[in-house]
């Protein structure tokens, strides 16, 4: 994708490379946001380009965006553009590159999704096999029955 | 938790598609890596989870059995109540009945845009114990086939003897709720309505309380408090005699009881300690507060949870100094808790109302006045004061701070200054018209987490008394905006007019003069009916 230009004329620049082999140039304290590359950069100090093994370029493009531009108007925006899948691949990725804000905004947009939905669709959207038995799964209704009440359709 | 059969981990799906295709991943092929989201670990799916409201949670437990117990994990429940707002459990409060439901009202101002033709029903709803299942059980006995299942006789719900059956809620602490007998005020269960658990307390083991009642007069205090140093709950019981002739406390006998241990102990108190009436247990920082009034002076009891004793503790002074000398004798000031921090709210005069909150806890001169509000209140004209128009804090200052109002029989007002200004809205479907408010905090904790020791067992009504439906539970309650109507109906049954400001649909206000025109109450409008004050509290904090 898209190479970022850098801004400032002394701060260092950074290559991060995607899973799919796409590469990003980012400033160093843009990357730095990310835990792990800080790790990485503690570790090795004159690396240059930084393998990021599970993230996809796609996404990795999204993250480096979040951070540049994050505040709270802008998290409130992001959630909505991505569909779920979308949505649980940058939860993965800001996982293991341990952006905590990415994190939890992300975790956010996914609760508001599953949010009184009902078991079905979020063992859908999990993809989560129902290990309950019909015996069990029946008592955990029956005991909070309100709570099965009013749910969204899926 | 089992991945569905087909799921591939992310590096052999990429490697097979770049291989297969040799170009970059496309949207279509990222659909393909989503089966190994069930594969994520258990913190991740941890903090999705704690950003649930409680209703959703409980769904998610039926999900799988892994979700169940990552659910039903202290540490997690701990952390989820860390995170939930403050709610209020609604009440109906009619002596002729049990009222055992709570009705779970969220504080989200969206919930309060209804507009007036909809009503939305009120959710979570939640039952407390009933005192005595058994006997109520055997007065329904016709109606109750061999299950214990009602017949068709009794679908109705059976009967239910609300002096014997009901109980007090004392206070809401951490939680849970301390429940006690409607007119000793003997402390008798502790529960949590959100996961139906129960302990009843122990028994009172000292004779001294069984007095020559026709020749002393006297009161039992109680409340519930939580001490997090030790993670202990402790219920406190105050049993105060009066004088022969006098209103005055003349001694006072103190118990405290850890929840879980099976004994009430006594606690040393100075013999000059003299208790005045006391109201709004509130607990904060480890110690028990309440308001006390005696006469006309007010000032603030606190008692440490910790060196279980009682201390002294600055009351805001401007608050309670311009009342403690006042004739005027109507004053209404309650106290709560919001965030760990102690809060005071003085609406004696309702087109002022005020609220303080202590800063620095213990620090007297921190207590800081946060804001008065004067305006939508007083349009709606004076409440009954017996009842209403009481002030609860919902949202902490730091986080736009909020404010809900209890205006009259069944009329609210939130009111968050920064963002949503008034919201008014009506609470229908019950033939009462009064309705008890407990600020409370919805919690998964489990009591067999809490308690100290193994003697007291922890019962759940859903085994037992959850499947009776009482006569008076036909209802559902749910929530409406008034229209124009309907606040013209509130302002006509107030005691007073002042001047008349109008709102208009987004809050705005303009006024208009009232052109000295104060209509006298009506007295077939007015909606106080026999109160019975001092048993029940009317939470309202700012």
């Amino acid at each position: 994708m898209a190479e970022e230009k850098s801004q400032a004329s002394s701060s260092k620049m950074l290559t991060l490379k995607a899973s799919d082999g796409v590469l990003f140039e980012v400033e160093l304290n843009i990357a730095k946001e990310m835990k792990t590359v800080q790790a990485y950069i503690d570790d090795c100090e004159d690396i240059e380009t930084i393998p990021i093994p599970n993230v996809l370029g796609k996404h990795l493009a999204i993250v480096i965006e979040y951070i540049k531009k994050t505040n709270e108007e802008y998290d409130a925006e992001f959630e909505k553009q991505w569909n779920m899948d979308d949505l649980q691949l940058l939860l993965l990725a800001a996982n293991y590159l341990n952006i905590s804000g990415l994190q939890e905004c992300l975790c956010k947009a996914i609760a508001k999704r599953i949010e009184n939905k009902s078991p079905e669709y979020v063992r859908k959207v999990f993809n989560i096999e129902n290990d309950h038995s019909p015996e069990e799964e029946a008592k955990l209704r029956k005991e909070y029955k309100w709570a099965f009440e009013g749910v969204d359709k899926d | 938790m089992k991945r569905k059969k087909h799921s591939i981990s992310p590096t052999r799906v990429t490697q097979r598609c770049n291989k297969a295709k040799g170009k970059v991943v496309d949207e279509e092929e990222s659909h393909q890596l989503c089966p190994y989201f069930a594969n994520i670990p258990s913190h991740i799916t941890a903090q999705i989870l704690l950003q649930l409201p409680i209703k959703s949670l409980i769904i998610c437990r039926c999900v799988c059995k892994m979700w169940k117990t990552l659910i039903s994990e202290p540490h997690f429940a701990k952390l989820h109540f860390e995170k939930t707002p403050v709610s209020l459990m609604i009440r109906t409060n009619d002596h002729r009945r049990v009222s055992r439901t709570l009705y779970l009202l969220e504080c989200e101002p969206e919930k309060f845009e209804i507009g007036s033709d909809n009503h939305v029903k009120l959710q979570p709803i939640f039952k407390l114990p009933l005192r005595d299942a058994k006997s109520l059980l055997h007065c329904n006995r016709f109606v109750l086939d061999k299950n214990g299942e009602s017949s068709n006789s009794g679908r109705q719900g059976l009967y239910s003897k609300p002096d014997l059956d009901k109980f007090n809620i004392v206070n809401s602490c951490n939680g849970l709720l301390c429940l006690s007998d409607l007119s000793t005020g003997n402390p008798l269960v502790v529960c949590n309505p959100v996961t139906g658990e129960f302990i009843r307390l122990p028994k009172a083991t000292i004779t001294r309380f069984r007095l020559n009642t026709t020749q002393v007069r006297k009161k039992l205090q109680t409340a519930l408090g939580f001490l997090s140093k030790t993670n202990e709950y402790k219920v406190i019981k105050m049993l105060i005699r009066y004088g022969f002739r006098s209103n005055d406390c003349e001694s006072v006998i103190v118990e405290i009881n850890t929840l879980g241990t099976s004994l009430w102990r006594n606690v040393e108190v100075d013999s000059q300690l003299s208790i005045p009436r006391l109201k709004y247990p509130t607990c904060v920082n480890g110690a028990l507060h309440w308001i006390g009034f005696e006469g006309q002076q007010m000032s603030i009891l606190c008692f440490c949870l910790e060196s279980e004793r009682f201390q002294s503790f600055p009351s805001p002074p401007h608050v309670f100094g311009n009342h403690n000398n006042s004739t005027y004798g109507n004053t209404n000031i309650t106290m709560g808790e919001l965030k760990g921090f102690l809060y005071i709210c003085d609406s004696t005069c309702f087109s002022d109302v005020t609220m303080w909150v202590m800063n620095e806890y213990g620090n007297g001169d921190s207590w800081t006045k946060l804001y008065n509000i004067d305006t939508l209140v007083s349009s709606l004209g004076r409440p009954n004061l017996s009842h209403c128009g009481l002030c609860l804090p919902v949202k902490h200052f730091e986080e736009g701070a909020a404010v809900l109002l209890y205006h009259s029989c069944n009329c609210f007002i939130y009111y968050e200054p920064d963002k949503y200004g008034f919201k008014v809205f009506q609470i229908h479907g019950s033939r009462s018209d009064f309705f008890e408010i407990i600020p409370h905090i919805p919690s998964l904790i489990s009591l067999k987490d809490v308690i100290k020791g193994d003697n007291i067992e922890v019962q759940n009504i859903h085994s037992r008394c959850a499947k009776f439906k009482l006569r008076e539970e036909n209802e559902t309650l749910s929530l409406s905006q008034p229209n124009d109507e309907d606040l013209e109906r509130i302002r006509r049954s107030s005691s007073f007019d002042f001047e008349i400001i109008n709102i208009s649909s987004d809050g705005d206000m303009s006024s208009s003069s009232s052109d000295g025109d104060i209509s006298s109450s009506s007295s077939d409008g007015d909606i106080s009916s026999s109160s019975s004050d001092g048993v029940f509290f009317y939470g309202l904090i700012i």
